[in-house]
């Protein structure tokens, strides 16, 4: 399953798991939004991952990304 | 009397709303953890005196932060408050679910949908009516910014006032949760099946509460429901977005996208990203808080005004109104609380905190700050920090008090230990930072090598922090509030509140400062103790003359560098010095309110590592610098 540390910059994905037991990165994420079924873009992944989801913008860690798995949509 | 607790997610508007509901101003910004603390103000609705709180942002009632538990202790401190829930309306279904958390804990609640004017133009459709339907609680629209919805919020809370929301329907909640909560036997804050909830998800401050009230059966059941469930704080957190969506199906209809602008772009470019966040620095802090400020205002306040009319028309006066000395020394003398405490204040630190002030504002208005977190978060990452930082320590350079206050915004004790201590060793403060511009910028090699050391010490001191203590850093994740141009109201405002926060704090440290060294020197007290300094400055090639810069230095930072920019003036410090001077002054201890916050907010031990570490690592800077430039020991 891809991560989406490894989606290109302007691709779309929908989360499908989120690959970790950690209960501070599981809450943080979750409160931004970034949950199972959330459909978002990689709008750039320089100096971070840029997301966008919604209206909403984030900028992640790879580190964190690289924990969260996705489907690509075309 | 009745409390009204502003509560939402952070950047969605609610210290507008608190300024339109009280009249009170509490600091504003384009991004998240702007309010550490909760602001109370009293207002007077429908008749009924009532608190308004603005409280720090809250995702969840699953809080990480300690800003966010902050407010879950406001909200379980008062069960009986109106809940004014304020969202961003564009992004609603990710904001929803925690108006489902405050529902489920019996809160009377309204829904506010705030910037309802961005998501129109958006082509966001929202159905209020039936979504309060849905809800069973009152939903409205709004913009604060422009002041508009203000009048229908106060007459829905006047309406809660008297008349309680009837009980919201919700869904039943999860089995586990149920199973859970029926085991609960004692009373607490909030209903049983939330803090059920929070229980089987770990929660600390929930698991301490419920394991200290129920009987130990309860509590071995209670642990085995826990250890078996999946993943709780992920799977509720799922199911109340999932009852979101449900309730937003027919009723929230997304409009066009927003994709991020050119600026948007260059800001976050790894290359010219640097360029300007160089050139913002440049300009707000050398061209604005340096020159502007500690040049042409404090030279304007200090020298025109105080030194060339005030001070000489109050000599003149003293010399035949007061005939004893002593109480001329203290109103006008070398230390006198006009001469000193009150020209310090406002000809000298005023200016230059005011600048910097703005100049911040500005640049928290404009929504520029995540971006810069992003840019730096690479960096920061090497001192154990992580690009969440970077705005207490970017805020460090205007107040190190007010920035150890806003460390709270760090996740880790780590994190927040390395901040704290960075800013009490090598954050300068605009006082500070000002007037070292003002005294360094007539040689611009010596400015070069300030900022090269002070600089160095900054990312050698993390680097060694980061190695030494235990744990490592929290990854990185910021919301990127769009680009917008600062709006002159709110700058204004936001200026003008940190100022009146500042001046009211400091002022009568001032006074205080001077009395303290008025009564020193006069009872002697102060030439001893800078006869024994001064073997210690001696090492680091200083006069024994710096040594009350310093004493001024410890009670306040800026103090002690209007002392050097005193000792400058009258040619006291020349050459090398000045940089070696600078610089100790620099890492130095931090001032007394800041060391008053940090024994509040990291305790003492915390506290005693790093003040005795900045004293030793300014002492070794300073005499190395000495044996590096060359100069004789005075």
């Amino acid at each position: 399953m891809p991560k989406l540390s490894d989606l290109p910059a302007g691709r779309k994905g929908k989360i499908v798991e989120l690959a970790t037991q950690d209960r501070r990165i599981l809450c943080k994420l979750a409160n931004l939004g970034i949950i199972h079924g959330t459909l978002l873009r990689v709008v750039s992944r320089r100096p971070l991952l840029i997301l966008q989801f919604g209206y909403t913008r984030v900028a992640i860690d790879p580190v964190l990304a690289a924990q969260i798995q996705v489907e690509i949509i075309d | 009397m009745v409390t009204v607790a502003l509560v939402g997610n952070p950047n969605v508007g609610k210290s507008v709303l608190f300024y339109h509901l009280t009249g009170n101003y509490v600091t504003v910004a384009n991004y998240p953890g702007t309010t550490v603390e909760v602001a109370r103000g009293r207002t007077n609705i429908g008749g009924f005196t009532v608190e308004v709180c603005d409280t720090p942002g809250l995702y969840s009632l699953s809080v990480i932060t300690g800003e966010e538990a902050v407010t879950r202790r406001l909200l379980m401190a008062n069960p009986k408050a109106v809940v004014v829930h304020v969202v961003d309306a564009k992004n609603l279904p990710r904001m929803l679910p925690l108006t489902l958390e405050l529902l489920a804990c019996g809160f009377c609640t309204v829904l506010v949908l705030n910037m309802a004017d961005e998501a129109a133009r958006l082509g966001v459709v929202i159905k209020r009516a039936e979504l309060s339907r849905r809800l069973g609680i009152a939903v409205l629209e709004a913009a604060f910014a422009e002041g508009r919805g203000v009048t229908a919020l106060k007459k829905e809370i006047a309406h809660l006032l008297v008349q309680k929301n009837p009980p919201p329907r919700l869904p039943a909640p999860p089995p586990g949760i149920s199973r859970a909560a029926g085991l609960l036997g004692g009373e607490y804050p909030l209903p049983a099946t939330v803090t059920a909830r929070l229980y089987l998800e770990g929660d600390s401050e929930m698991t301490e509460l419920v394991e200290k009230t129920e009987d130990s059966s309860a509590v071995a059941f209670l642990r085995q429901l826990r250890e078996q469930a999946d993943r709780p704080l992920y799977s509720f957190a799922l199911q109340r977005r999932e009852m979101a969506e449900k309730l937003l199906e027919g009723v929230f209809f997304p409009g066009r996208h927003a994709l991020p602008g050119k600026l948007d772009r260059v800001t976050l470019d790894p290359v010219f990203g640097w360029a300007v966040a160089g050139f913002v620095l440049y300009a707000g802090l050398y061209l604005g808080v340096g020159r502007l400020g500690g040049g042409i205002l404090v030279g304007l306040l200090d020298e025109a005004l105080f030194g060339g009319v005030l001070i000489p028309l109050i000599e003149r006066w003293m010399a035949g109104a007061i005939p004893w000395p002593a109480l001329r020394q203290l109103l006008a003398g070398e230390y006198g609380v006009l001469t000193l405490g009150l020209r310090y204040a406002f000809a000298v630190i005023m200016p230059i905190v005011g600048t910097f002030f703005l100049m911040f504002s500005i640049l928290e208005d404009s929504g520029y700050l995540p971006r810069m977190a992003c840019l730096a978060d690479n960096t920061m990452s090497r001192l154990g920090l992580n690009g969440r930082s970077v705005i207490p320590l970017t805020l460090g350079l205007g107040c190190g008090t007010m920035a150890v206050l806003v460390t709270r915004t760090l996740e880790s004790r780590r994190e927040r230990f390395i901040a704290t201590f960075l800013l009490a060793l090598a954050v300068p403060c605009s006082a500070q930072l000002g007037l070292t511009l003002a005294v360094l910028s007539a040689e611009p090699l010596f400015l070069s090598a300030w900022v090269a050391v002070v600089g160095a010490s900054f990312l050698f001191a993390g680097r060694l922090l980061n190695l030494l203590l235990p744990g490592g850093r929290q990854p990185f994740f910021m919301e990127l509030p769009p680009l917008r141009l600062p709006r002159f109201n709110a700058i204004f405002q936001k200026t003008y509140a940190r100022l009146g926060w500042y001046l009211k704090e400091v002022t009568p440290v001032f006074v205080f400062v001077s009395l303290v060294l008025w009564m020193l020197n006069i009872s002697g007290v102060l030439g001893a103790l800078i006869l024994s300094l001064a073997p210690v400055l001696a090492r680091m090639g200083l006069p024994r003359e710096m040594a009350p810069v310093f004493i001024l230095g410890f009670f306040r930072r800026d103090y002690g560098a209007a002392g050097l920019y005193d000792l400058y003036q009258s040619g006291v410090l020349a050459g090398a010095q000045l940089l070696v001077a600078a610089v100790v002054l620099t890492l130095f201890l931090p001032c007394l309110a800041q060391l008053v916050i940090m024994l509040k907010e990291r305790g003492i031990a915390a506290t005693t590592v790093t003040v005795a570490a900045t004293a030793a690592l300014a002492f070794a800077a300073g005499v190395l610098l000495r044996l590096a430039l060359g100069l004789p020991q005075f």
